[in-house]
C-alpha cells in the first residue's frame, strides 16, 4: 500500500496544465483493395488513442502542436507508423493505405508441444495451459517476441501465471473459472475471425475492464468489423497437426445495416510431430450484426472448436535414453496394427454471445453483452483393477529398477533395447486379459475411461465509455457470472470385457471386510456399470461472481494519468451426486457457500519526456478470491475445505522507458510484483497406497521482479534489427502449509511445512532473449531470422522432497539432504527460427505464402519443462527411484502458410 | 438473398473440403486362442528328482515341462507365484510380477522351457524359479515370455486327488488334493487376522490326524470365518520343514461344512488338556487320605492309591456342560495306567452324572456308566477313548471318573488327559 501511497503523491504533483489545440483526421483504408479499416486503434502520442469508425475514419482531438508519431495498428495489418508534425487546428491527414498483415501466421500455441501432464504425474491435466498468455497488439517488439519465439519454450511473461492474463471476448471474460487460464481451445482453428483484439499488456489501463496484472484482451467479433472478402486459408506443417484448411466469407456492413461472417476450418493429423498423436479439430463461427441505427447495433457470434487429439505424456531420461528419442510418448501402443492413444483430450465448448452496442452520444458508449456457455471436456485414460499397471514406463519395468541385481537390470536393458513392443501400450493383452476375465463371469481389468468437466456458463457483463472532456475519460463496466462445472467419469471402452463394478479397490485393499468403506456411492453399491455409465465420483462446482469497475483517464500534454478500481463478490460450493463410502456424511448433496468480497486499485501515469521520449509508471494492489479448483482436499470423494481458506493479494509495480523515433523504437521496463496467500494443488497417483494423493499447499508467497526490453532499429527503409529479452527473478518467499489428503482415506489428512523459500518459481525460463533480422522488400519479400537464447528455467519441484518428513534420519551436514532438497536448474540453449513470405496480387485474388521453420538448427537437448514425480522414497531416501520428467522442445519444424483472399 | 445464397455455397464447399478424416475407430481384436508349437519332453516330477539332494541348480538342459495351473495369486492367499500339474507331480513356479492370475488363469494350459532358469529346494519345497542371493527365488518379470507359454485357453482343472491325512507323501507335494470329512479345530475365528503375515489352523481328521492349514493375511478372504461342522478342504498340498500344511485358494475349496446332516461332529464345546492346573474340576476322595492332582510334570491329571491309608475312590468330575443346544455330542479323552491292582478288575470308570450339584460327594448323584476304550493294566501307553456317544443327553451334565484301587499295596496308578467333548451346534 505505501507504494502506491507514494505514487498517488507523485502523480498528483506533477499534474499541471498545458494547452492543446490540435486535431487530427484521416481515412484508413486497405492498400490492396481500397476497402476502409474499421476498428484500427489510431494513436497519436501515448495515450491518444482512438478507433476507426466503420469508414476507416478517425478523429484525433485535445493534441498539442509539435511532431507526435502516429501509430494504425489493426490486427490483420501491418503496424502503420509515421511522424507528422501537427499544426495548430484541425490537420486532415487525408487517405493513410495500410499493408495487409504478413506477420507469420502461425497458431501461437501450436508451436508448444501440449503434452498430456502439467506438474502432475498422472492425474488430470490443467484445462487450459499455463503457457505464454500473451494475446496483445503485437506492435510492441517485446509483447511480439513473447507471443511468437519465446512461447515454444514455454516462457511466461513476467514469470505470471496464465491466470493473471484475462481473454475477454466481446467483453465476456473466457478464462476457465475452476483454474483461472484461458481457455484458448474454445476458439481453435478461428485464427481468420479472432484477430481484431484490444490487447494491454501488464497494468496498461484498458476501456473494457478493470484488467488483470499480467494483461487483459478484448477479442471483438462484430460482424461489421471484418472487412468484406472471401479468404481461404490452407497451412501444412509438422507440429502438432500436419495440415489446416480455414476459410472466411465476411460482407462486411451492407447497405441494408446486415453484415456477416462465417468462418471455419479444419485442422487434422494421422500423427502429429510426437509419435501416436493425431489431430482432428474442427471449428465454426457465424457473426451477425444489425446495424439498426446510428445509435444502435446489435451482434450474435455462435463459435465452437471441437477437437480430438491424442496426448503426449512426459517421461523419464532413463526412458529417452533407451528408446533413443526424447520425442517417446508413452501414451499409445499397436491395436491391429494402429497406433491407438490412451489419452484422447476430446473438447466441444460452444458459446453464443449476444453484444448489444448503443451510442448514447458521441461523448458516450454502451455495450452490453450476455454470452452462454455449454461446453463438454474430456480426457481419457486407461483404468485398471487388480491388474498390472499398463503403463510401458512404469517404473518397476525399468532397468533401474532391478539395481541391486545387474544380471537383470542387463535382461530388462535388452528388452528394452531389442523389443520395441516394450516400450508401448500393449492393447491386444489388455484385450486378452479382459476376455480371460469374461470366460470366468468376472469384471474387466482394463478399461478406458474418460475424465469430463463439463462446463455451463451464463455471462452479462455492460460496460460503458464516456469522454467527459477533451481531457478526461471514464470508463465502467459491470460483470456477472454464473458457473457450474461438472466433474465426473464415464467408461470409454471396457476393452473387450463385460463390466466394471464401481466400488474403490484401492479402498478395498485398506478396508478389509468392510462393505461400505469401498463404496464410492452408497445410494447405489457395487453398481455393474458399462460404457457411458457414470461412476467412480461426480460433483459440480458451483460459483457466482459479481464485480463491479471504474476507470477514468486523464490526459494531459506532458503528462497522462489514469486510475481504476473494481469491486468484486465471489461465492462458490460443491455439491456432490454420490455418496462416498468412505465419507458419507460429506459428500453427497450441497456443501456450505464459500463467499468472497474483494477489490482492486490500480493507477498510473506517463510522462512524456518529449514528443519521442516517455516515462510510464503503473502500480497495482489487488486481492482475488481463492480458486475453487485449489480449494477442496479432495473433491472427487468430499467436500472439506483447505484450512483457513483466504484471499490471495496481488501487489505489482512497473516502471517503462520508451524511445519511438522514426528509425529506432525501444521499450526498456522494470517490474516488481508481490503475491501472497497463494495455494496450489498437485495430484498424483500413488502406487503403494493405491489411491490418488492430493498435496495442497497454501500460504505460498512469491516475489517476482525484472526487466523487460525491446526494441527494433531499422538500419534501411527495407532491412531492420530487432532484440528483445528478459531478465527475471521469481522466487518463493514463504514455506507454505501442506496438507496431504489421500483420496481413499486410508491414511488421514496430514499438514506439513514445506521449505520452500527462495526457491525460483519453476516453469519458466527466467532468462529469453532474441536478436531478430528483418528484410521487406518493395516487391513484398519478406524474411525473418530469429537468434534465441533460454536459460533460468528451473525443474516444477516436489514440494514433499523440501519437509523435514523427506530428510527424516539424516543428520546434520549429510551431503544426501543437498540432493533431496536443493531444485534443479535446467539447462539454457539456443534456437534460430527463420521465415520467409511473399504477397502476390493476381487480378482481384491476393496472395500470401509463408514459411516459418522454427529452431533451425533442430537443437534437440532443449528442455522445454518437467517436473519432479510426486512420489518419494521416504524410507530409503533414492531419488533416483522416482526420477524427475521432462519434456523437449520440437526440433526443427515447419509451418507454411498459404492464403488467398478475394 | 444472394449474400445468403454465398455463405451457404460457401459453408458446403468447406464442407467438402473438410472431409478428410483421421481415423480413429479401432478394430477389436479377437480373442486369440494361443497354440505352442513344440511339445513337452519331461515330466514335472522327473524335473523335482533332477534336483536330487542340492538346495538350488541351475537347468542347462533343454527341458521342456507342461502343466494346468492349479492355483495362482488370484486371491491373494498366494503372492506372485503359481502352481502347476500334470499327471506325474505338480510344482510352484515363483515369478516376480504382481496380479499372475490375470494371464495364469486356473485350467490355463502353459509350457515352460526350463533352460535357464533355477531349481531349487526351499525348506522341503520344491520350486521352479531364478536364483535370489544363492539360493531360490522368483523369476524376473522380464523373462516370462521367453520361458512361459499359454497354449489354448483356460479349461477344466484336473480332479483333485483325495488324500488323507495320514497318508501324506512327497510326491503329492503341491499338487491340487481334496481332504474329505475334516474339520477346523477352532471354529469362528478369522482365516488371518491382519496382525501376523500369515495363520495356521489346525484341521483335524476323525482319526485326529492334524495338519495345518495356513493363510495369508493378503488373502482376499483372510477376515472370514472359519466354519463349524464337518465338510471337506480342496486346495494345495506344500510343506514347511517337517510340517505339512495346506492351502485353500479361496472359500469355495472350504466345501460342506454344513451344520447339518452327517457326519454330526464338529467342533469342541469343551476342550481340557490339562496343560495347567484346570479351574472348574472336581476332586473328591469318597475313600482314603489320597486324591486326583494336576501333574506338572506330565501335564496331565494323575492319581494313585498306593501307599494310602486305606483303599481308595477319588472322584475327578468335570465343569457343568450344556448340551442342550447340541446335537450328537461325542466325548474323547485318553488315559494312561501303569501297575495291576488284582483285587479290582475296573480301577477306573467313566460316568455321566446328571444331577450332581458342584461339589461334594458324588455318591448319591445319578449317573450312568460309559464304556470307553481304557488301557489294559500296566500297558503305559495313552489310549484313546475313542468316540463316546453322549447323544443320549440333552441337558446339563458332568462327566466323572472314579478311581478305585482294592488295598494301598495293590493299586494302579492312572492319568487322564486331552479331555474333549465335540458336537454340532
Amino acid at each position: 500500500m505505501k507504494r502506491i501511497l507514494l505514487l498517488t503523491i507523485f502523480v498528483a504533483s506533477v499534474l499541471f496544465a498545458h494547452s492543446q489545440n490540435a486535431s487530427l483526421k484521416g481515412i484508413v483504408l486497405s492498400s490492396e483493395n481500397k476497402e476502409p479499416v474499421p476498428g484500427a486503434d489510431v494513436q497519436a502520442g501515448a495515450q491518444n488513442t482512438v478507433k476507426t469508425g466503420d469508414y476507416g475514419d478517425f478523429t484525433i482531438t485535445g493534441l498539442t502542436a509539435g511532431r507526435v508519431t502516429l501509430i494504425i495498428r489493426h490486427g490483420s495489418f501491418t503496424l502503420y507508423s509515421v511522424a507528422i508534425d501537427v499544426k495548430e487546428g484541425a490537420n486532415d491527414l487525408g487517405t493513410i493505405y495500410m499493408q495487409p498483415g504478413v506477420t507469420p501466421d502461425s497458431d501461437e500455441n501450436e508451436s508448444i508441444n501440449v503434452v498430456s501432464l502439467s506438474s502432475m504425474d498422472f492425474e488430470d491435466e490443467n484445462k487450459g495451459q499455463n503457457t505464454g498468455a500473451v494475446l496483445h497488439s503485437s506492435n510492441d517488439v517485446f509483447n511480439s517476441s513473447a507471443s511468437f519465439v519465446f512461447s515454444a519454450m514455454r516462457f511466461r511473461p513476467r514469470g505470471y501465471d496464465a491466470d493473471l492474463s484475462t481473454v475477454y471476448m466481446n467483453g465476456i471474460p473466457v478464462n476457465d473459472p475452476e483454474s483461472g487460464f484461458p481457455s484458448w481451445s474454445e476458439w481453435g482453428g478461428l485464427n481468420e475471425v479472432m484477430r481484431n483484439k484490444e490487447g494491454y499488456a501488464g497494468l496498461e489501463p484498458s476501456g473494457f475492464s478493470f484488467g488483470n496484472i499480467g494483461g487483459s484482451t478484448n477479442i471483438i467479433t462484430r460482424a461489421s468489423l471484418y472487412r468484406k472478402q472471401k479468404k481461404v486459408t490452407y497451412s501444412l506443417t509438422n507440429r502438432s497437426y500436419r495440415q489446416r484448411i480455414m476459410g472466411t466469407y465476411s460482407t462486411g456492413l451492407m447497405e441494408n445495416g446486415w453484415a456477416f461472417t462465417v468462418s471455419a476450418s479444419r485442422r487434422w493429423a494421422e500423427e502429429g510431430y510426437v509419435e501416436g498423436t493425431f489431430y482432428d479439430a474442427y471449428s465454426y463461427f457465424v457473426a451477425a450484426e444489425r446495424k439498426i441505427n446510428a445509435h444502435h447495433s446489435l451482434n450474435l457470434t455462435i463459435f465452437g472448436a471441437p477437437a480430438k487429439r491424442g496426448m503426449q505424456g512426459g517421461s523419464t531420461q532413463e526412458v529417452y535414453d533407451l528408446v533413443d528419442n526424447v520425442y517417446y510418448n508413452p501414451n499409445w501402443g499397436l491395436q491391429n496394427g494402429e497406433k491407438r492413444n490412451a489419452k484422447v483430450r476430446d473438447i466441444h465448448e460452444p458459446r453464443a454471445i449476444l453484444s448489444h452496442y448503443f451510442t448514447i452520444s458521441d461523448k458516450t458508449d454502451l455495450t452490453t453483452s450476455a454470452s452462454f456457455m455449454y461446453g463438454s471436456y474430456k480426457t481419457s485414460s486407461l483404468n485398471w483393477y487388480d491388474a498390472a499397471d499398463p503403463r510401458p514406463d512404469y517404473y518397476r519395468y525399468l532397468p533401474s529398477y532391478q539395481y541391486e541385481q545387474p544380471a537383470i537390470m542387463q535382461l530388462v536393458t535388452d528388452n528394452w533395447l531389442n523389443d520395441p513392443e516394450m516400450s508401448q501400450i500393449n492393447w491386444e493383452e489388455m484385450y486378452q486379459v479382459n476376455y480371460l476375465s469374461n470366460g470366468e463371469g468376472k469384471q474387466a481389468k482394463y478399461i478406458l475411461e474418460d475424465k469430463h468437466s463439463d462446463q455451463m456458463q451464463i455471462d452479462l457483463t455492460s460496460v460503458i465509455n464516456h469522454r467527459i472532456n477533451d481531457k478526461l475519460k471514464i470508463n465502467g463496466g459491470l460483470e456477472l457470472s454464473s458457473y457450474t462445472g461438472s466433474h465426473y467419469k464415464t467408461i470409454n471402452d471396457l476393452l473387450g470385457g463385460n463390466y466394471w463394478v464401481d466400488i474403490d479397490q484401492f479402498a478395498e485393499r485398506d478396508f478389509i471386510g468392510d462393505s461400505t468403506s469401498l463404496q464410492n456411492d452408497l445410494n447405489d453399491p457395487n453398481r455393474q456399470v458399462t460404457v457411458g455409465d457414470r461412476y467412480g465420483y461426480d460433483y459440480e462446482i458451483h460459483q457466482t461472481k459479481a464485480s463491479l469497475w471504474g476507470s477514468a483517464t486523464y490526459t494531459l500534454p506532458k503528462l497522462d494519468v489514469y486510475a481504476a478500481a473494481s469491486g468484486n463478490f465471489m461465492s462458490f460450493y460443491r455439491e456432490g451426486n454420490m455418496m462416498n463410502g468412505r465419507h458419507p456424511e460429506n459428500s453427497f448433496g450441497k456443501s456450505e457457500v464459500q463467499d468472497f468480497i474483494n477489490y482492486g486499485v490500480k493507477a498510473g501515469a506517463t510522462y512524456k519526456i518529449t514528443g519521442r521520449q516517455y516515462v510510464s509508471i503503473n502500480a497495482a494492489y489487488l486481492t482475488k478470491p481463492p480458486k475453487p479448483g485449489t480449494s477442496y482436499l479432495s473433491p472427487k470423494v468430499k467436500d472439506d475445505l483447505l484450512p483457513d481458506l483466504t484471499s490471495e493479494t496481488i501487489m505489482s509495480g512497473d516502471l517503462s522507458y520508451m524511445v519511438r523515433y522514426p528509425k529506432f523504437n525501444a521499450r526498456l521496463s522494470v517490474y516488481q510484483t508481490y503475491m501472497e496467500d497463494q495455494t496450489e494443488l498437485n495430484s498424483f497417483y500413488h502406487d503403494v497406497y493405491r489411491t490418488y494423493v492430493n498435496y495442497l499447499m497454501k500460504g505460498i508467497n512469491k516475489s517476482l521482479h525484472g526487466i523487460e526490453f525491446g526494441s527494433e532499429y531499422k538500419v534501411t527503409p527495407e532491412f531492420s534489427v530487432l532484440a528483445a529479452g528478459a531478465y527475471g527473478e521469481y522466487l518463493y518467499t514463504s514455506r507454505p502449509e501442506a496438507t496431504i489428503s489421500v483420496e481413499n482415506s486410508s491414511v488421514n489428512d496430514t499438514t506439513e511445512t514445506v521449505y520452500i523459500k527462495n526457491f525460483f518459481i519453476p516453469g519458466t525460463p527466467q532468462l529469453a532473449g532474441t536478436i531478430g533480422l528483418k528484410y521487406f522488400t518493395k516487391k513484398f519479400w519478406f524474411f525473418n531470422l530469429n537468434f534465441n537464447y533460454y536459460d533460468k528455467s528451473y525443474l516444477d519441484f516436489n514440494p514433499g522432497r523440501r519437509t523435514e518428513r523427506a530428510i527424516y534420519m539424516l543428520g546434520p551436514g549429510d551431503t544426501a539432504i543437498a540432493n533431496i532438497t536443493e531444485p534443479l536448474k535446467l539447462d539454457g540453449g539456443y534456437t534460430i527460427d527463420f521465415s520467409v513470405g511473399k504477397s502476390i496480387r493476381y487480378k482481384n485474388y491476393f496472395i500470401s505464402i509463408n514459411l516459418t521453420i522454427n529452431n533451425l538448427l533442430d537443437n534437440q537437448e532443449l528442455v522445454s519443462g518437467g517436473y519432479e514425480q510426486m512420489r518419494f522414497d521416504y524410507e530409503f531416501k533414492r531419488i533416483e527411484k522416482f526420477p524427475p520428467k521432462f519434456f523437449y522442445a520440437y526440433g526443427r519444424n515447419y509451418f507454411l502458410n498459404v492464403a488467398v483472399r478475394f | 438473398m444472394k449474400t445468403m445464397k454465398k455463405i451457404i455455397g460457401l459453408t458446403l464447399v468447406a464442407g467438402i473440403l473438410l472431409a478428410s478424416c483421421v481415423k480413429k475407430e479401432f478394430d477389436i481384436p479377437p480373442i486369440n486362442i494361443p497354440k505352442v508349437d513344440f511339445s513337452a519332453n519331461m515330466s514335472i516330477k522327473d524335473l523335482k528328482d533332477s534336483l536330487g539332494s542340492q538346495l538350488l541348480d541351475s537347468i542347462e538342459g533343454d527341458w521342456i515341462i507342461s502343466g494346468i495351473v492349479t492355483g495362482n495369486d488370484e486371491s491373494g492367499n498366494f503372492y506372485k507365484k503359481m502352481v502347476i500339474q500334470d499327471t506325474s507331480g505338480a510344482i510352484e513356479i515363483g515369478i516376480d510380477k504382481s496380479y499372475l492370475y490375470n494371464t495364469f488363469r486356473r485350467g490355463q494350459r502353459v509350457f515352460i522351457k526350463c533352460q535357464g532358469l533355477y531349481l531349487g529346494n526351499y525348506n522341503g519345497l520344491i520350486q521352479l524359479g531364478y536364483k535370489y542371493n544363492g539360493s531360490i527365488g522368483r523369476l524376473p518379470e522380464t523373462m516370462v515370455d521367453g520361458h512361459l507359454f499359454l497354449d489354448s485357453l483356460p479349461g477344466p482343472l484336473p480332479e483333485a486327488k483325495v488324500i488323507t491325512l495320514d497318508n501324506l507323501v512327497q510326491a503329492d507335494i503341491s499338487r491340487l488334493v481334496k481332504i474329505e470329512n475334516v474339520f477346523f479345530e477352532t471354529p469362528n475365528v478369522e482365516y488371518a487376522p491382519q496382525t501376523d503375515d500369515a495363520t495356521n489352523r489346525t484341521i483335524r481328521d476323525f482319526s485326529d490326524n492334524t495338519m495345518l492349514l495356513r493363510t495369508s493375511k493378503y488373502a482376499d478372504f483372510s477376515a472370514s470365518s472359519t466354519p463349524y461342522g464337518v465338510g471337506d478342504l480342496v486346495g494345495i498340498l506344500s510343506l514347511f520343514g517337517t510340517d505339512w500344511q495346506f492351502y485353500i485358494r479361496d472359500l469355495d475349496d472350504v466345501v460342506a461344512f454344513d451344520t447339518v446332516g452327517n457326519p454330526p461332529i464338529g467342533t469342541n464345546l469343551v476342550e481340557e488338556l490339562f496343560d495347567a492346573d484346570p479351574t472348574g474340576w472336581v476332586t473328591y476322595s469318597v475313600a482314603s487320605n489320597q486324591n486326583w492332582a494336576w501333574s506338572s510334570t506330565y501335564s496331565c491329571m494323575l492319581v494313585s492309591g498306593y501307599g494310602a491309608d486305606v483303599g481308595s475312590e477319588d472322584w475327578l468330575i468335570s465343569p457343568a456342560i450344556d448340551l442342550s443346544t447340541t446335537t450328537n455330542a461325542i466325548l474323547n479323552f485318553r488315559t494312561w495306567t501303569k501297575y495291576t491292582d488284582g483285587g479290582m478288575a475296573a480301577p477306573m470308570e467313566v460316568y455321566v452324572l446328571t444331577d450332581y450339584s458342584g461339589s461334594g460327594d458324588p455318591t448319591g448323584a445319578t449317573k450312568t456308566l460309559l464304556s470307553p476304550t481304557l488301557p489294559a493294566p500296566h500297558t503305559q501307553t495313552w489310549t484313546g477313548s475313542g468316540d463316546v456317544s453322549l447323544a443320549a443327553y440333552t441337558g446339563t451334565i458332568r462327566i466323572g471318573f472314579r478311581y478305585r484301587s482294592s488295598s494301598p499295596a495293590a493299586s494302579s496308578q492312572w492319568e487322564v488327559d486331552e479331555f474333549k467333548i465335540k458336537g454340532t451346534r
